[in-house]
């Protein structure tokens, strides 16, 4: 599984935008910020950067492809493509969810915050929100950084603590849910 | 408004049942109008939405024809067997009148994208309007949840209940993960888009509004106008809501909001306190004139309408002025508008006689 891309510029915050630097076809991946920052200092014009920077929402996938693979990746039961998802700007079945998984985490990070549901299930599995499953959240963090792989155990690292944010918030309220 | 708006005898007759069922709802006071609320000097009412789609079948969007025909028909099962949901009134929006679905869209139970819709979709109304589900809008399935006042709790008490039941009858599009998932990614997780109806008179009579929606309304809230996206404030009525349903447990997002409620309320209540104390006159200038006004005027548009309702509302709630029935406050934003006014009575055809149809009723209504 791949790791969730930093910010070649300043590899603090996840890449969101991929950037052809030059016409040899070196790339770059930057965040926001400092694709910003970039272009003013480019001297490129607006549009032309535009171009360059394959600026997608969802982040440097869909046009990381190599040239021989004309077909794109397409869901497997409804068909919708990353770039009928652009145009429609909306999912088209929940497989779209297994087989865009990686890109679909970008973007709802990047929406919400967290690609994690912490909310309640459907029944028969419904349990309310105030017990979520932090432990399995633990081990995988462990797994991360056994790994190595400290962007994703960053990625655990927030989402554990924001789960026992939540938690104590639920608390304090003491909320009437049940 | 019993009285003033009569079942016109024309429309009384129809062979189908379902326009019978219509017409009573479009004749009620919808539950969370005719009852009283926590805060509801202040907030109108609260709604509860989610999200859920079935699994296995494309979102409405790219489905094809015979499978938003499943969708109809397993929900509309499901729904039979529902008590929360008897008797309801179940539209299809295909078959539906113009000016019904459009007087729908007037009482908040579908979304003006609904109401146009031309492909297999079904509204189920609960009797009371507390409850109502549109199939196949952008999700397969939408709940709501409307109740009077600021009462989170018990929206969601509600949704949750209906939830749960269909979640035992349909299998939803679910994962552990993303949590339920929906067309839009901005939904997915939750589901969940919970809203309050508050009305900021005195901070607007103040000109605070700007400034107390800047203060309090995290980037997490979305503040809009009284039909939702899109739409214009309207009698200084706000719509308050939640943005982002993922990551955060349902129970967070709303003690969030009410915290923020409580917040508004705050400040509103002490605007009212220093319009009274410290404004009084020019605070009984205003709403003097806006009685005067709806009680003389021989045409009304909406908008004169709720603008100054806005202000008879505050005088009533600060006991300014004889005492007005809530009730009859609240059924006279539901009753005039455009749709409802057209069907419920005969000979209105143009926007015009609208107009001196709804200033007569308020007439009637608010004589002093
Ligand atoms: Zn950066
Ligand atoms: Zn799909």
């Amino acid at each position: 599984m791949k790791s969730e891309s930093v910010c070649q510029a300043c590899g603090i915050n996840p890449a969101a935008v991929f950037i052809n630097t030059s016409d040899a076809g070196e790339k770059m991946q930057l965040c926001v910020s400092c694709a910003q920052k970039k272009q003013e200092e480019s001297t490129m014009g607006l549009q032309e950067f535009f171009e360059k920077a394959s600026m997608t929402i969802l982040g440097p996938e869909a046009k990381q492809k190599p040239e021989e693979e004309s077909e794109p990746k397409a869901c497997t039961q409804c068909g919708l493509t990353l770039q009928d998802f652009e145009k429609l700007g909306l999912i088209g079945c929940p497989t779209c969810y297994k087989v865009f998984e990686q890109e679909l985490s970008e973007l709802l990070k990047r929406i919400h915050g967290s690609f994690k549901h912490i909310g309640s299930r459907p029944r028969p599995r419904r349990v309310f929100a105030s017990t979520p499953d932090i432990a399995a959240l633990r081990a995988e963090l462990h797994q991360a950084i056994e790994q190595e792989n400290f962007e994703r155990a960053a990625e655990f690292r927030d989402l554990i603590r924001d789960l026992e944010r939540e938690q104590h918030r639920s608390e304090d309220s003491n909320r009437v849910i049940t | 408004m019993k009285r003033t708006i009569k079942k016109n005898p024309a429309e009384a007759e129809p062979a189908r049942q379902l326009a019978l069922h219509v017409d009573t709802v479009i004749h009620q006071t919808p539950f969370w109008a005719s009852h009283a609320g926590d805060q509801d000097d202040i907030i109108l009412s609260t709604r509860i939405r989610l999200a859920r789609n079935l699994a296995g079948i494309p979102f409405p969007t790219i489905a094809r024809r015979e499978e938003l025909d499943t969708v109809v028909e397993r929900i509309g099962n499901a729904c039979k067997s529902i008590r929360m949901l008897q008797p309801a009134l179940t539209v299809d929006i295909r078959q539906c009148k113009t000016l019904i679905s459009k007087a729908l869209v007037e009482r908040r139970l579908i979304s003006p994208v609904f109401a146009e819709s031309s492909s297999a979709g079904i509204a189920v109304i609960d009797e009371s309007e507390q409850l109502s589900i549109m199939v196949n809008e952008e999700d397969h399935l939408r709940l709501q949840s409307i109740q009077p006042g600021l009462s989170l709790q018990e929206a969601w008490r509600q949704i949750s209940r209906l939830d749960d039941e269909l979640s035992e009858q349909v299998e939803y599009a679910f994962s552990d993960k993303f949590g339920y998932l929906t067309a839009c990614p901005t939904n997915t997780g939750t589901g969940m888009r919970a809203s309050i109806l508050i009305h900021l008179p005195a901070l607007s009579i103040l000109e605070q509004v700007d400034q107390a929606i800047k203060e309090l309304a995290p980037s997490e809230l979305a503040i809009r106008g009284f039909y939702g996206e899109g739409t214009d404030i309207i009698g200084n009525i706000y719509q308050v809501s939640n943005q982002l349903t993922l990551g955060r447990t349902e129970a967070a997002i709303i003690s969030r909001l009410e915290v923020i409620a409580y917040k508004f309320l705050d400040l509103e209540r002490n605007a009212r306190d220093k319009l009274l104390h410290i404004h009084r006159v020019r605070l009984e200038d205003e709403v003097f004139r806006a009685l005067g006004i709806l009680q003389a005027a021989r045409v009304l548009s909406s908008a004169e309408l709720m603008k100054h309702l806005s202000m008879v509302r505050l005088g009533n709630e600060l006991n300014l002025i004889q005492e007005i029935d809530h009730r009859i406050l609240n059924e006279l934003m539901i009753f005039t508008q455009p749709a409802h006014l057209q069907l419920l009575h005969e000979n209105i055809t143009d926007p015009e006689s609208r107009d001196v149809l709804r200033a007569r009723l308020v007439r009637e209504k608010l004589a002093g």
